[in-house]
């Protein structure tokens, strides 16, 4: 039996005959990054803009952020739920809801009034502009939306401040070919936010640097008790072949700079070219010692009247220097095939 | 045959001595000349070097802390050396301004006396090779092992940094036993942007039926839906629903934004049946989409919804692949649908703008209802 959901399109067709119609706000400081002294008390505003038409009301709220993923996402608690780094109880907004006209402004003023006893280090917090969803009377979804501000507040005292490189790396140990991708995971050991970057070095075998590139040239933070990953490419230019090490100096901190650094290493090595270049090489070897090898013959014969040329072989075996060409020999081909399946 | 293997063992010897070389060629290649590092028998542990700015081209003051193993006896020294390969420090010195350096773990005088473990330190200038500062441990005194710090600039700064962004060693040495390398980064200051200047715009735009649906989904959209409502309509058993709804933020936050979505309920009636998310009302990793199971006694597999979205930049990567589906988050878990890691135009796909569609499906044994709804709700904001 077929079951059928009726619903009323025709409250929630626009209005006007119009196929699209967009909804939208803009909040500005998005972002508010401050230092206070325990007992202290700072205000600001934040200009909510509505960029609808007709005029709207936007809810004001504020929670706590309770962490951000290793690309940055700040993950926001419940309202009440406490987090190590609370502060949303600290803000004050003179509004909680603020009707605001099409195309129109409005500023709202927030104090944050830092407690006595708090502790010092980093504080995150968000302060939303909230526009809510129509209740639908049939079958649909309301859409809202909420447009947030976060605060990074350094709380002033004795904060922690540590990061440590906790993995640097290259996506490959072998490259036939650059792009090579650098793989770096920085862990926020302290107590407030910091933003580690600097240079990343790249050197030949022959020690000489051959790129200078940038981690997190942006300066993206990594959270307390936190990872973050970032990721460096490195196009190359010219001809690049052997073996490349690299070093990683990051800096952070607020008053005082501090470094972590790390190296790693990588292969490059162009195989196609690689081998063509060995391959006519070798035959160039086996030519040489051929052709060199029946002129001494025609010389010998010549001298020797043309007679056969007997060739006595010392029968004591290999001497150690065929074994050390031997060994040589076969650690090449070794290596090479190690390198092509192994690390490829 | 004597003459055939006489000739192969000729030509072996040749094979092989060329790849002798060869070998020899990437045994060097393997860094062999970078092996030989600077080394000496004892390393001092925990050497790193503190500045107050890390900035191109200022002065900066250095607290160089270590631990030694072993005592320093009268006559011997420690240096500092400022990058020694390329001397592009620019470190000051002057009897005068020994007061701008101290020291823990040792006593630095001006001239040797009475004390037991006691300094004098001499500087090389700006000479452009071996740069830096020696301490030398007084006539008949011994600094014992252990921790130890150096700063260099404590109240007048003394070294200026390199006017080259790069990473450099900072070597400690001399004719002490203990040594090491650490390095410090010199780098350009991030231009910060007033904190007032910083603004977010976040738009959702409607898009009407017989539309592109999202994310390469065929066919058109099904529903005309509005920046605030996606009227499903009348749902027909087997016959899925398409709808889009198109994002768009404009910011110059420096490390990007992020938008997520969450749900505050399954679409759920009056008479308390629902709809629940894609996939059968498991929340799994986005997958293709699937008609809902009808398992009878299953209610979760009466009908479902799904999310998807084009943006292919998200913080996990492309996430919606090829026309995947998800469930829409809670609010304890939303889900991701639009992330870009800097400045947005409101406009260029992935990095501005992005496309999200909503697919919905039922069966015959979905209960009957007209007021099936839910809300739903955007979040965007700046990343840190």
């Amino acid at each position: 039996m077929a079951a059928y959901i009726l619903g009323t399109i025709a409250l929630f067709a626009p209005a006007a005959a119009t196929a699209q119609n967009s909804s939208g706000v803009r909040i500005q400081p998005s972002l508010i990054e401050e230092r206070a002294l325990p007992g202290e008390t700072f205000s600001g505003t934040i200009a909510i803009t509505n960029l609808d038409s007709e005029a709207k009301t936007f809810y004001l709220s504020k929670r706590n952020i309770k962490g951000i993923s290793e690309e940055g996402v700040p993950s926001f608690s419940a309202e009440g739920e406490e987090t190590p780094y609370d502060m949303s109880s600290w803000i004050r907004l003179a509004a909680s809801s603020a009707l605001i006209p099409g195309k129109g402004t409005r500023e709202v003023r927030f104090t944050v009034a830092v407690p006595v006893g708090a502790s010092p280090g980093g504080h995150f917090a968000g302060i939303f502009a909230s526009f809510a969803p129509p209740a639908p009377k049939e079958t649909g979804i309301g859409v809202g939306y909420q447009v947030g501000t976060i605060i990074n507040l350094r709380v002033v005292g004795d904060a922690h401040e540590e990061a440590g490189i906790r993995e640097f790396r290259t996506d490959r140990k072998f490259y036939v070919a650059p792009p090579v991708k650098f793989l770096t995971r920085i862990e926020n050991r302290g107590n407030v936010l910091v933003r580690p970057r600097g240079p990343l070095e790249v050197f030949d075998w022959f020690g000489k640097k051959v790129a200078s590139l940038r981690v997190n040239d942006e300066g993206a933070g990594v959270f307390p008790s936190s990872d973050r990953s970032f990721e460096t490419v490195w196009d190359g230019e010219g001809l690049m072949f052997g073996r490349y090490r690299t070093t990683m100096s990051l800096v952070y901190g607020d008053q005082e700079k501090n470094t972590i650094s790390e190296s790693a290493s990588f292969w490059i090595v162009p195989l196609k070219p690689a081998l063509w270049t060995f391959s006519i090489l070798a035959l160039g070897v086996l030519a040489s010692v051929f052709l060199v090898r029946r002129h001494i013959q025609k010389k010998l014969r010549e001298l020797g009247g043309g007679g056969a040329l007997r060739v006595h072989r010392n029968a004591k075996g290999p001497s150690w220097f065929s074994l050390f060409l031997g060994f040589c020999f076969a650690f090449a081909v070794f290596f090479l095939a190690f390198l092509f399946f192994f690390l490829a | 045959m004597q003459k055939l293997a006489s000739l192969l063992r000729e030509y072996g010897r040749a094979l092989s001595a060329f790849f002798a070389a060869l070998g020899l060629v990437i045994s060097s290649m393997g860094g062999l000349p970078l092996w030989v590092e600077y080394a000496k028998a004892a390393s001092v542990q925990s050497f790193k070097d503190t500045l107050t700015d890390s900035d191109l081209s200022v002065l900066s003051k250095h607290t160089l802390s270590f631990t030694t193993n072993v005592s320093v006896t009268a006559g011997q020294t420690i240096t500092v050396t400022f990058d020694p390969s390329t001397s592009l420090f620019t470190p000051t010195f002057s009897t005068a301004t020994t007061t701008d350096i101290t020291v823990t773990g040792m006593t630095l005088v001006a001239s040797c006396g009475g004390g037991s473990d006691e300094v004098t330190v001499t500087g090389t200038g700006n000479t452009g090779s071996s740069e830096g500062y020696t301490f030398t441990v007084c006539s008949g005194d011994t600094v014992s092992a252990g921790a130890k710090t150096i700063v260099i600039g404590a109240s007048t700064q003394l070294v200026t940094n390199p006017g080259v962004a790069a990473s450099y060693v900072i070597r400690l040495g001399g004719t002490a036993a203990d040594s090491g390398d650490t390095r410090v980064a010199i780098i350009d200051d991030i231009v910060v942007t007033a904190s007032v200047n910083t603004t977010l715009t976040f738009t959702i735009s409607g898009v009407a039926s017989g539309s592109t649906p999202a994310n390469g989904e065929a066919g058109t959209t099904d529903v005309t839906t509005t920046a605030t409502a996606i009227p499903w309509g009348t749902l027909t058993p087997g016959t899925a629903k398409k709808a889009r709804q198109d994002l768009a933020v404009t910011t110059n936050a420096r490390n990007g934004f992020t938008v997520t979505v969450w749900q505050d309920q399954n679409l759920l009636s009056s008479t308390g049946a629902d709809i629940d998310v894609f996939k059968d009302g498991v929340d799994g990793s986005p997958a293709a989409w699937a008609s809902p199971t009808a398992t009878l006694d299953s209610e979760d597999t009466y009908g479902h919804e799904g999310i998807t979205s084009e943006d292919s930049t998200l913080a996990a990567g492309d996430t919606f692949g090829a026309t995947l589906y998800d469930a829409v988050g809670t609010v304890s878990s939303p889900l991701s649908v639009f992330y870009h890691t800097g400045p947005a135009n409101g406009t260029t796909a992935d990095k501005g703008a992005t496309k999200i569609g909503f697919k919905i499906e039922i069966n015959d044994l979905q209960e009957a209802a007209g007021d099936y709804t839910q809300a739903l709700t955007y979040i965007a904001t700046p990343v840190f």
